[in-house]
């Protein structure tokens, strides 16, 4: 086999996942292998336990070897956490030829002098994107090799997060003991694996509402616009629940899946739902009403926070196709008409649809992460996509 | 006695409201917000909702613009509150979309009315973020032009003063202080004692400040209440420690306390607030009587600082790991040993259930972790 398979491993704050995908030879990627395990050790997307997330992951890549009949002894993992954060940066270089053709020299030096950002200290790059090149006063080029211009500029996404959070992630991997392959921000797997190249030309938000964090990715004329993250995310409505029905966060977090919802249903009504006793909680009822009012402030927090980023870096004028909401908190009652109504735009839930095999996973809008990290993966070694992971260089250092 | 009206405004101010309906009787109670459940629960005696069609009775999500084209939309119905109305007393929460938004529109009406309008606006708690900030500020600009008089209560002072707790207590006991000063300010104008005082009074006690003041509140009961009074009046956090009485160009002063209220009573406080005040200080006094207040004293300050825009000093850039190991250290003392940031509100872990311990998610200055429904003051039936 020319391309061996990719196993993704994301450690997320309700689960962990691991998916093994392998090349077909046109191409395609079909999911041949996956093993899932509740997340211990991880709030808000971050470590805070690695002995117990690396048990987590050891379950979670054991099931994955047996399902998908591979040996795994390298991964890619998805980052995400409150900490990331995504800016522009532009740069810009005087072409070298005298005749102003631009070369691939040309191109290779503003890539670098538009990625020459000086982050704080204890702060590490994880993806350089690239937007839009322009040629003298001619903006949005794509592609300017061979063009002719006395100067050539290039704005680039900088997605970059904290060095000791991001290494926490890697260490449980290491501990394990694996490789890490790379590194990808979860929120761009997410778009990787659920737009489609329409969507990405013609603008779409994705928006990947997660256990711990909310991680949001916005392209338009098929690059990335905007990328960040809210360290905020469903845990937060189980909580927002417990507390304001004092009920434990186990019943809090059925109750949310089961009957919370982001909107307002008027058949709802004066409807209440039991909780049974279970454990030292006695049980109680709680009115519907009430229940949707606690999950609708908290979902509508979140994605009016987002709307206010993307607006604020003007983006969301350059949204054709609409909003794709994947991640576990996609699957809510209500999110996507709440959705539509705070973006004004047409709003639907993202399944993994660039990848075939599992269906478990090709149906999930909650395996979108994980499925575009198998996609980033195979991209990576073919070097498909401009943007590569600058983790490579410290990842790199670790192997070491 | 009629013509006089208070309004609530917003889930904030209609909760002041609430508080009065049982307390005093005479005023016609209004409660006017865009949150339909809010308002069907509400004590007042009328009830507004405004915005009905652009909120579907949900409230404003701290869109201001909802909040003041919500107000507009009723605008003659408002108008019609005050057409009776002598002086219109008018609560309200600055920071969320209703509060902010739909205050200046009354404020409005209620002067175009005829009325006279003396506004209390609460400005948010510091927790309640940078944006919530942005907006009371935007509608306190406002409102300064409006409202013939206007008394600036920042939720932060009052925090303090309610102690460390959680943060629905401390809405709760917020509310309580603010119900009790309007009740007051209510009292002091129709129940005069030994020295009348009417809004004549209070105007012009506040007009060489632009008609800004703060607010301040303290009581006391028993045989010690004069000192008591005193001592929570005069060096409590929404004097910040008595520099607002030390530097007020001038005070209103208004004491009430039961038929038991001696001359000597007025007379210690009178005191004691002088001798904390400037020198060239302009000072305003008036009593109430109210047979409730048996074996009671409260006071009331309303002091116009000299300076209200420089009151507010400029806030440090937030930095919220920093800011939350100074909370963190002194939540985790005893009460006392170290002051909270100031501004800070001690919140109890009960409010953050699974993420206590985390790094806490700040984001222009508002702590993410605290239930959105209570940062929004949601009512939720339980």
């Amino acid at each position: 086999m020319a391309i061996p398979p990719v196993v993704a491993l994301e450690i997320g704050t309700s689960k962990v996942v691991a998916l093994v995908g392998e090349m077909r030879e046109d191409g395609h990627i079909v999911i041949t292998g996956m093993g899932e395990h509740e997340s211990t050790g991880v709030r808000k997307g971050e470590i805070v336990d690695l002995q117990n997330a690396a048990l987590c992951v050891r379950s979670a890549l054991g099931a994955a070897e047996e399902t998908g009949k591979v040996t795994i002894n390298q991964v890619h993992v998805a980052v995400s956490g409150g900490h990331i954060q995504a800016l522009i940066n532009s740069g810009e270089v005087p072409v070298i030829d005298p005749a102003g053709r631009i070369s691939r020299d040309d191109v290779d030096a503003v890539m670098n002098v538009a990625e020459a950002l000086n982050l704080p200290p204890d702060r590490e790059m994880i993806h350089t994107l690239c937007q839009h090149f322009r040629v003298d006063n001619q903006e949005g080029v794509i592609d300017p090799e061979g063009l002719v211009g006395a100067k050539l500029a290039l704005n680039m996404l900088l997605v970059h997060g904290v060095r000791a959070r991001l290494h926490n992630v890697i260490n449980v991997v290491k501990s394990v003991p694996l490789e890490v392959s790379d590194a990808a921000f979860g929120g761009w797997c997410s778009a990787l694996a659920v737009l489609t190249p329409n969507q990405k030309r013609d603008g779409a938000i994705v928006v990947d509402l997660g256990g711990g964090t909310t991680d949001y990715v916005a392209y338009s004329d098929n690059v990335v616009a905007a990328a960040g993250v809210l360290g905020v995310g469903g845990d937060h409505v189980t909580n927002d629940i417990g507390l304001a029905f004092k009920i434990p966060t186990a019943q809090a977090e059925r109750l949310k899946r089961e009957s919370g919802s982001a909107v307002f249903d008027p058949a709802t009504g004066s409807k209440q739902v039991v909780i049974p006793a279970e454990g030292g909680f006695q049980g109680r009822t709680v009115h519907l009403k009430a229940l949707h009012t606690v999950v609708n402030a908290r979902v509508d927090e979140i994605l009016v926070m987002i709307r206010k980023r993307l607006d604020k870096e003007s983006v969301l004028h350059h949204i054709g196709a609409g909003v794709v909401l994947t991640g576990g908190g996609a699957r809510l009652h209500g999110v996507v008409r709440l959705a539509e109504k705070i973006f004004d735009l047409p709003c639907s839930v993202g399944k993994p649809i660039n990848v075939s095999g599992l269906a478990v996973v090709t149906e999930g809008p909650e395996y979108a992460t994980c499925s575009g990290l198998v996609q980033y993966g195979f991209q990576e070694s073919d070097d498909g996509e401009a943007g590569s992971s600058i983790l490579n260089k410290f990842l790199g250092f670790f192997k070491g | 006695m009629s013509g006089i009206c208070i309004v609530g405004i917003g889930n904030g101010g209609c909760k002041v409201v609430d508080r009065l309906a049982g307390a005093i009787g005479g005023p016609s109670l209004v409660a006017i917000n865009t949150d339909a459940r809010a308002l069907s629960a509400s004590r007042a005696t009328t009830k507004i909702q405004i915005g009905a069609n652009r909120t579907d009775g949900l409230g404003t999500g701290g869109d201001v613009d909802i909040g003041k084209r919500s107000a507009e939309d009723e605008g003659s119905v408002i108008k019609n509150l005050f057409s009776d109305v002598n002086l219109a007393m008018i609560v309200a929460c600055l920071g969320g979309g209703t509060g902010s938004g739909s205050a200046p529109v009354v404020v409005k009406a209620a002067r175009e009315a005829g009325a006279t309008t003396l506004c209390l606006a609460m400005l948010p708690f510091k927790f309640e973020g940078n944006d919530q900030r942005e907006q009371a500020d935007h509608a306190l600009a406002q409102l300064r032009g409006l409202a013939h008089v206007l008394i600036v209560v920042p939720n932060d002072r009052l925090s303090e003063l309610v102690g460390d707790r959680s943060v629905a207590e401390t809405f709760d006991g917020v509310n309580e202080v603010l119900a009790s000063a309007v009740g007051g300010i209510f009292k002091l104008i129709t129940q005069p004692g030994y020295l009348a005082l009417d809004l004549a009074n209070l105007e012009k006690a506040l007009q060489e400040t632009g008609g800004v003041g703060t607010l301040a509140y303290g009581e006391g009961t028993g045989p010690e209440r004069v000192r008591k009074t005193v001592e929570s009046l005069l060096v409590g956090p929404l004097v910040e420690g008595g520099r607002v009485i030390a530097d007020a160009r001038s005070l209103l002063v208004s004491i009430m306390g039961g038929p038991d209220l001696g001359l000597k009573d007025v007379g210690d406080v009178m005191k004691a607030v002088e001798a904390k005040a400037r020198q060239d200080c302009h000072i305003v006094m008036g009593t109430a009587i109210d047979d409730a207040l048996r074996d009671k004293l409260s006071v009331i300050i309303v002091a116009s600082e000299e300076k209200p825009e420089a009151s507010e000093e400029p806030e440090p850039p937030q930095i919220p790991e920093a800011t939350h190991a100074v909370e963190k250290t002194g939540r985790g003392k005893k009460k006392g040993q170290t002051r909270p940031e100031q501004g800070q509100l001690g919140l109890g872990p009960a409010d953050k259930g699974r993420f206590k311990g985390v790094d806490p998610t700040i984001l222009d200055g508002e702590d993410l972790d605290i239930p959105t429904y209570l940062r929004r003051r949601l009512n939720v039936e339980r």
